[in-house]
């Protein structure tokens, strides 16, 4: 699996090609990665391509419509809801990534603890899952809201304790497999620790499923992050998210349809890219559905 | 059992409990290694001689474990047993005292690093070089171990490379922090017959270059005969024999050794079927009662169906047999 090196060496970076041409054959990771790197562009650049403050308010312009000078109309307030929303992709997705990355390192450390270890030690992390999965996520996740109240740290830190349980178990299955790999015990005759067997030998041979769960986590979690800004509970204006953009929108659903289609449409597109590159991976990186696809 | 071994094992007994069951995989072993000794372990399938080689590196996992013996081996001028020391010193032990070869060289690499990252991993643990001085190293061990363009074998992922190549890069990961004493497990079992000879060869060049202990488990007499000074022949847990080589193999005593040399396939006669020796090896978890080779041996009497035959010392070899009581 090529694209699990790190650095870049001569050969690496024929593979790092190989590996860009087998994205290119695949519609799906294709369409989905595109896609991608665009919202992120535009998250990067927002102060150069919004053209207003997003939170410039200008009563006279209030409820317009989508015109030449404000691309996606404006809202209540005349704050222009082009700018608005690309600001609120910022929010968006640092949201996603940030509750991202702590699940994916919460439901890596358990699984592979849990995978490797086994015993009671499997028992109690296994356990400590089944428990979160019984909770209804969102119920727990507004739980956790009100009791910490509503801010960006707070909404990354709470999704991301909520959704590691489905990676540790696939972390889990993984690690179950592959400890028992000959070259594991290779390692433990060379007097590698359990520490550096997990980490350097057992985890870089578990990514290629942790990546895919990754691309999907990213869409959970921005879907749930406008869950809550929708409800009030999540980025509270005027940061711009999404979701409450949507909120404030609603109001005015019969007669400025621009406040809500256009917020939708952008969480619509930005889910349906993210899954469209996780399911794209997921082909390219699991040999066993990549039929007659040559890697490495 | 010298004095001046290099490695004593005293009454090992490693026992598999998965549930209630226990499965005594060794029981009662001992032997020893000289220093620059070539020692052979024999046995078919499921003999407990595996499970024996890992027990030395306390590498047997769960459900497996040590349940009592001693493994003396010497170190630094001092004697230690193996399975009193910590985690941390068996660590130190583990790839720079003693290093072993496996019997997969298509699984016993990883396939996600290349190869000088995995040859130089016990030397990083072992003896703390890093850099230029680590790639070096990388490159004479796997010249060493008779890989001629080792740059290019170093930069490749063990996927690109050979059965035979695989097995050599194993050997140089082996030997890169020089041990005192290497466990081959069956490494050329997965090999075919050329590059079996070619390893065998090396190993043995190696072995005299670097001075090094040899212990060789197989189910290969021919391989033991190539490599070994003193072969062990062990049944259901236990040796059954233990013998210089050319004793042993023009004069076996126990009954087992005798099925197992004339089960090895001759080039000089033309046999219609090669002697086998019927039955398979006891289930460890339900060994039969008195000597364990009772129900295959040609020769069992009475009494070996009733109490298990203590160790007799015939010309100063050892054997386990009433015949010679």
């Amino acid at each position: 699996m090529p694209i699990l090196e790190y650095g870049i060496k001569d050969g690496e970076l024929k593979e790092t090609l190989k590996f860009i041409k087998l994205v290119s054959a695949n519609k799906p990771a294709l369409i989905g990665g595109v896609l991608v790197i665009c919202l992120a562009v535009i998250a990067l650049v927002a102060p150069l391509i919004s053209g207003y403050a997003p939170d410039g308010q200008s009563m006279a312009e209030k409820l317009q419509p989508p015109s030449r000078l404000h691309l996606l109309g404006t809202d209540e307030l005349g704050r222009d809801v082009f700018s608005r929303m690309i600001f609120g992709s910022r929010i968006s997705l640092s949201v996603g990534f940030a509750a991202v990355l702590i699940s994916t390192l919460i439901g890596l450390l358990v699984g592979a603890v849990s995978g490797y270890f086994g015993g009671w030690i499997d028992q109690f992390f296994m356990r400590l899952v089944d428990i979160v999965l019984s909770v209804p996520a969102l119920f727990f996740i507004l739980m956790l809201v009100v009791f910490l109240g509503p801010s960006i740290f707070n909404v990354m830190v709470i999704i991301g304790l909520t959704t590691w349980t489905d990676l540790a178990r696939l972390v889990r299955a993984e690690v179950l497999s592959l400890k028992n790999r000959e070259y594991v015990l290779a390692a433990r005759a060379s007097g590698a620790s359990h520490a550096r067997i997990i980490i350097r030998h057992i985890l870089p041979n578990a990514m290629a499923p942790v990546f895919v769960s990754v691309t999907f986590g990213v869409a959970g979690a921005i879907l749930i992050e406008s869950g809550l800004s929708f409800l009030g509970l999540g980025v509270q204006p005027p940061d711009p998210s999404w979701g409450n953009i949507l909120t404030s929108g609603k109001d005015y659903i019969e007669t400025a349809w621009w406040l809500t289609a256009f917020p939708g449409m952008a969480i619509f597109v930005t889910i349906i890219s993210y899954n469209l590159l996780g399911e794209g991976l997921r082909d390219i990186l699991d040999p066993r559905l990549s039929g007659s696809k040559e890697i490495g | 059992m010298t004095e001046n071994a290099l490695l004593s094992i005293r009454n090992l007994h490693t026992y598999f409990f998965p549930g209630k069951a226990v499965g005594r995989a060794v029981e009662g072993v001992s032997f020893g290694v000289g220093s620059s000794e070539s020692v052979g372990l024999v046995g078919e399938s499921g003999c407990g001689k595996s499970v024996t080689a890992l027990s030395i590196l306390r590498l047997v996992s769960r459900p497996g474990k040590i349940v009592s013996g001693e493994i003396i081996f010497e170190r630094g001028g001092k004697k230690d047993d193996l399975l009193l020391l910590s985690e941390k010193e068996m660590a130190k032990v583990r790839g720079g005292e003693i290093s072993m070869i496996f019997q997969e060289p298509f699984t016993a690499l990883n396939p996600v690093f290349r190869v000088d990252y995995q040859v130089g991993e016990s030397a990083k643990l072992h003896l703390g070089i890093y850099g230029e001085a680590l790639r070096a190293l990388v490159l004479k061990t796997l010249s060493d171990a008779g890989i001629k363009d080792a740059k290019r074998v170093a930069d490749s992922y063990p996927h690109e490379l050979s059965g035979g190549l695989r097995q050599r890069v194993m050997i140089a990961m082996a030997l890169i922090s020089g041990p005192k004493l290497l466990i081959a497990d069956e490494p050329t079992t997965a090999l075919d017959v050329t590059v079996q000879a070619q390893i065998l060869d090396l190993l043995a060049d190696i072995r005299l270059k670097r001075k090094l202990s040899v212990i060789m488990v197989s189910h290969d007499l021919g391989i033991i005969y190539r490599i070994c000074d003193r072969v062990n022949i062990m049944y259901s847990g236990r040796i059954v024999e233990s013998s210089p080589k050319e004793a042993l193999f023009s004069n076996p005593l126990h009954p087992y050794t005798a099925g197992l040399l004339k089960s090895i396939p001759s080039l000089s006669k033309i046999e219609k079927r090669l002697p086998a020796i019927p039955g398979s090896v006891p289930d460890p978890f339900d060994p039969p009662a008195g000597c364990r080779f009772h129900p295959r041996c040609n020769k069992a009497m009475e009494i070996c169906k009733k109490t298990e035959p203590g160790e007799t010392v015939v010309d100063g070899r050892m054997v386990k047999c009433w015949l010679y009581k």
